[in-house]
């Protein structure tokens, strides 16, 4: 088939985590023959082990199908796949800008969730035609019904436009690519114009450089063409251009309207970033296309090899990291506890555990973490503002005459009978409440304002807990707002162990502090001296705890000749000392660098 | 002390019978029953014989043999003179061989202790622990304070001049004034050597089954390391040389066997589960009686083997040696045996741990200073590969 493009429909499909979107896929690029269902790996779009490990989908990924329709056309339907976590929202958002359509996939015994509302918002702003699938009808809990009102009292679309499917047999998936093919609009880009094409996420390849994901939005572009990056107004030569079906095939070019990827021999994914707009030199577009924004890191955290010799062999591991994840971000640190290591940004804690996760088994680096934190943006005395990436930058409170934290909105939906306990959550949470609105007699969405410190470790886990498991959760971040907020410092023998500051609402200073301190005394074993713990705000101490010294640590045992075995014990006693950090003669175990997590 | 014995091999024979199992043992000992005794000593007498060939072909003498347990006396007379005639028979034994028994309270009797003596037993190791009947019946013992008395009386009239006496401190529910009292008790007795042992709650112990379910906790660390000072005071004072962290004794009745241990020299081990070094390698039998008797009748009851390279060897030495607390690691025997200079190879350690006040050099000799001798781990840590 040649380019005709009404005949081509670009759609994403959207849902909450778990709901099915990756099986979903799977079924209907076996149903297109786009890939056999022999020899089809489960879930084929997400190729990380990682991903697939976790369920969770991190890297975009887009395929090409061919589908004659009922209407005896033939179709190119491009399906491009988004990433399921708010982390990576900025992504999501980018991958939705390059579609006409979004299947919105409902679980049938689960029914409507947080991320489903979410994700429904973010379709509607990018103006996509939106199809309601019900999924997973096969299940025995499974209640359509109960979905379909949901669907048209929470959401106001009608049951009449929803499909049900079970992915997993199979029914119901025909129909969805019809209702793809009728209801999706096509594309309504102009090939005749100056090239304009959005780049909604690129990976690195060894041997042909940085392979940029676009969707052609206007004009068209072909192998030796020279284009420009419009944010950076870099230019470079196009090598290949091809599509993903699903591996991937050059083509001569692509059109308006078209989705798929070219190489330009770019060395790094910083030149090709996600959201920007690709045009020709010769005949450039005067405007790029709208939203395109550089993912900054919301979360810092301080990487340290536990074997200082590994230095180098971590900072090449992040360099590597980077080359496919232009949101990663690294810059050296040196601490006095930890020594030397690297300060990294993340969009969000799931992509610092993915991040760290890889290193260790990719790499295999044994790696100390410090706590993450936000970032913190201060209004200094003298009028200058600086964003602060680690706590321990943060200076005495006379210089300083405001500090902004980031803040979110949280969408929860849970059954009605676990609000009390949630709002409560919240509150602690130093949440502020904004609504609350009923979706049906029994299920409730509250949306609270929350500090993004405060969710940042444990709060996906209390919600769940106190919600028996049913409580669903979203959110965004809303920008940074003043707080009053006090640096928490903690002191080993009298030495601040720049590692253990944290920054903490002024309120929750004190009992913080107590428990930091009583939490680390647990976690510092016995030295051959008394160690003492203190807590302190600015000069002033706020808590105190002392681990005492070690008096005795011999064998007096007989074990006649085995020496191997008291050899054993010796040796099991220096490897746990070697996995400790030496901060001055003091030995810090790692478990110690996060114990300002397990704080209430 | 001047005990020079590098050449000779020192043998230990393991008895794994114990008419019952003390509470805080860990040890490789089983309830005595006939049936596994006759094929057990079978089986011991066959590697006797085969390690004696094994050094006669080496030309190695044998200058002390340790016959330990388990309860080495809950054998009969008869059966301890028949494993000993047949190491006097294999073994080339030097002029002066130590040979040990070490026996339970209430297990000795005049016969056995005459056939013994005759047979060429030259020191007692008695397991005395505390002169407490409460306490013996608390760790699961079944002798009483008197039968220490009687047998160690006995065996000094029969002609005994070589005596040792164990004794255990820290143990759950101990106090310090019980301690003072068998410390008194045990010096009144006048033995040529005393070992103290710290309990340590061992898994496979019954001790360790009641830790876990809460119903005895190991001492304050404060009194354990009390009682450990008053022993030193107490036995100092009473005329015994510490010359190990758990070991005292009268001039010239330091155990030579234990010595061979801790200067890290050669050593056989037979009998289940018996540990040797030799050659460069250390190895063990098989714990298990059967799989003992299997091993021995096809050929070997070797079960582990480890090579012990030379930076290996070298720490050994020093956390060995270290335990002997006159004597610790001589510089030039260090130097002699390993081609280094000990202070060249552990420069950063020595600086360290002297700096710590845990170790100091005396004549030529890296020694642990009273301070480092109760964190002795923590020093030998400091020098592991």
């Amino acid at each position: 088939m040649g380019y005709k493009s009404n005949n081509i429909r670009n759609f994403c499909i959207i849902a909450h985590i778990d709901h099915g979107k990756s099986t979903l896929a799977d079924r209907l690029l076996e149903y297109t023959g786009t890939i056999m269902e022999r020899g089809m790996t489960e879930q084929v779009l997400d190729s990380m082990d990682l991903e697939r490990e976790r369920g969770i989908t991190i890297k975009l990924r887009t395929v090409r199908m061919e589908y004659k329709g009922e209407d005896g056309e033939s179709y190119h339907l491009n399906l491009i796949d988004t990433p399921g976590h708010v982390d990576f929202s900025y992504e999501v958002s980018r991958s939705l800008a390059a579609c006409e359509g979004a299947l919105l996939v409902i679980d049938a015994a689960q029914g409507i969730e947080a991320q489903t509302i979410a994700n429904l918002y973010l379709a509607l702003e990018h103006d996509l035609d939106i199809i309601p699938v019900i999924n997973k009808i096969d299940l025995p809990n499974a209640d359509p019904e109960k979905v379909l009102s949901e669907l048209e009292d929470i959401i106001g679309i009608g049951r009449e436009e929803a499909i049900l499917t079970s992915a997993k047999t199979g029914e119901g998936i025909h129909e969805v690519l019809e209702a793809v093919v009728q209801r999706v609009s096509y594309p309504k880009g102009d090939v005749n114009m100056p090239l304009k094409a959005l780049i909604f996420d690129s990976h690195f390849d060894s041997y042909k450089g940085v392979i940029s994901y676009i969707r052609v939005m206007d004009g068209s572009i072909k192998s030796g063409m020279d284009i420009k990056m419009m944010s950076t107004e870099n230019i470079f030569k196009v090598q290949d251009v091809g599509i993903f079906k699903p591996n991937m095939s050059l083509y001569e070019e692509l059109n308006a309207g078209e989705v798929g990827f070219f190489t330009a021999s770019i060395k790094d994914v910083k030149n090709a970033r996600v959201g920007d707009t690709v045009t020709s030199v010769t005949s450039p577009a005067s405007l790029p296309l709208p939203g395109y924004k550089r993912a900054t890191p919301l979360v810092y955290c301080g990487l340290y090899p536990t074997d200082t010799s590994r230095y180098e062999d971590l900072r090449d591991a992040l360099e590597k990291l980077q080359l496919n994840d232009a949101s990663l971000f690294y810059e050296p640190e040196t601490s006095v506890a930890l020594g030397f290591g690297f300060r990294c940004g993340f969009l969000g804690l799931l992509h610092m555990e993915i991040v760290q996760e890889r290193l260790e088994r990719e790499y295999e680096l044994e790696l100390v973490t410090s706590a993450p934190n936000v970032v913190y943006q201060v209004d200094m005395a003298n009028g200058e503002r600086i964003e602060i990436h680690n706590p321990s930058q943060l200076v005495d409170e006379g210089m300083i005459e405001t500090i902004y934290e980031p803040f979110v909105t949280a969408k929860m939906i849970l059954p009605q009978d676990y609000v009390g306990a949630i709002m409560e959550l919240c509150q602690d949470k130093r949440g502020k409440f904004i609504t609350m609105e009923y979706l049906n007699k029994d299920r409730v969405m509250i949306i609270y304002e929350l500090p993004f410190s405060e969710i940042l470790y444990d709060f996906y886990d209390k919600l769940k807990s106190r919600s028996r498991g049913f409580a669903s959760f979203d959110y965004e971040y809303i920008g940074h707002k003043p707080s009053d907020l006090v640096k928490l410092d903690i002191l080993v023998n009298g030495t601040e162990v720049d590692a253990l500051s944290t920054i903490v609402h002024r309120e929750k200073a004190y009992i913080k502090g107590r428990q930091l301190a009583s939490k680390l005394r647990e976690l510092i074993p016995r030295q051959m001296f008394e160690v003492a713990i203190q807590a302190a705000i600015g000069k002033k101490v706020i808590a105190r705890e002392s681990v005492k010294a070690l008096r005795k640590d011999v064998l007096q045992k007989c074990y006649g000749g085995d020496i191997s075995r008291k050899r054993k014990l010796l040796e099991k006693q220096k490897e746990g000392k070697k996995r400790m950090k030496q901060f001055g003669n003091v030995e810090i175990p790692q478990e110690a660098f996060m114990a300002v997590l397990q704080v209430e | 002390m001047n005990i020079k014995e590098e050449g000779d091999i020192a043998i230990y024979i393991h008895i794994p019978f114990c008419i019952k199992k003390c509470y805080y043992c860990d040890f490789n000992s089983y309830p005595l029953r006939g049936e596994d005794v006759y094929g057990y000593l079978s089986a011991l007498k066959s590697e006797i014989k085969e390690k004696a060939l094994l050094l006669r072909k080496e030309q190695r003498k044998v200058s002390t043999i340790y016959i330990g347990g388990g309860t080495p006396t809950c054998l009969s007379g008869e059966e301890l003179g028949r494993i000993l005639s047949l190491c006097k028979e294999g073994f080339s034994l030097t002029c002066d061989a130590e040979i040990t028994v070490e026996a339970n309270p209430g297990t000795l009797s005049e016969d056995k202790l005459i056939l013994l003596l005759n047979e060429g037993v030259n020191r007692l190791s008695i397991g005395a622990q505390t002169f407490n009947d409460e306490l013996l019946k608390r760790i699961g013992r079944l002798h009483k304070t008197v039968d220490i008395v009687s047998n160690y009386n006995l065996a000094r009239d029969v002609g005994f001049n070589n005596i040792s006496m164990d004794l255990i401190f820290g143990l759950p529910g101990q106090s310090l004034g019980e301690w003072m009292e068998t410390l008194h008790m045990a010096v009144n007795m006048k033995p040529d050597h005393i070992s103290t042992y710290n309990l340590v709650i061992e898994e496979g112990s019954k001790f360790y089954e009641d830790m876990k379910r809460g119903e005895i906790a190991p001492l304050e660390e404060e009194l354990d390391l009390e009682m450990y000072t008053k022993a030193k005071e107490e036995l100092e004072g009473a005329g015994y040389e510490q010359y190990e962290i758990s070991n005292f004794a009268k001039t010239g009745k330091e155990c030579r066997h234990n010595l061979v241990y801790w200067r890290n020299g050669e050593y056989l081990g037979l009998g289940p589960g018996a540990h040797s070094y030799f050659k460069g390698i250390r190895f063990s039998n098989f714990r298990s009686i059967p799989q003992y008797i299997r091993g021995v009748l096809s050929g070997s009851p070797v079960e582990e083997r480890e090579i012990i390279d030379e930076v290996v060897s070298m720490w050994e030495t020093i956390f060995l040696g270290l335990r002997l607390t006159k004597e610790g690691v001589g510089l030039a025997r260090f130097k002699e045996r390993f081609g280094h200079n000990l202070k060249e190879v552990y420069g950063r350690q020595l600086e360290y741990l002297q700096g710590q006040n845990l170790i100091s050099f005396e004549n030529g000799h890296l020694i642990l200073t009273s301070k480092g001798a109760i964190l002795a781990n923590r020093v030998f840590i400091e020098f592991a590969p």
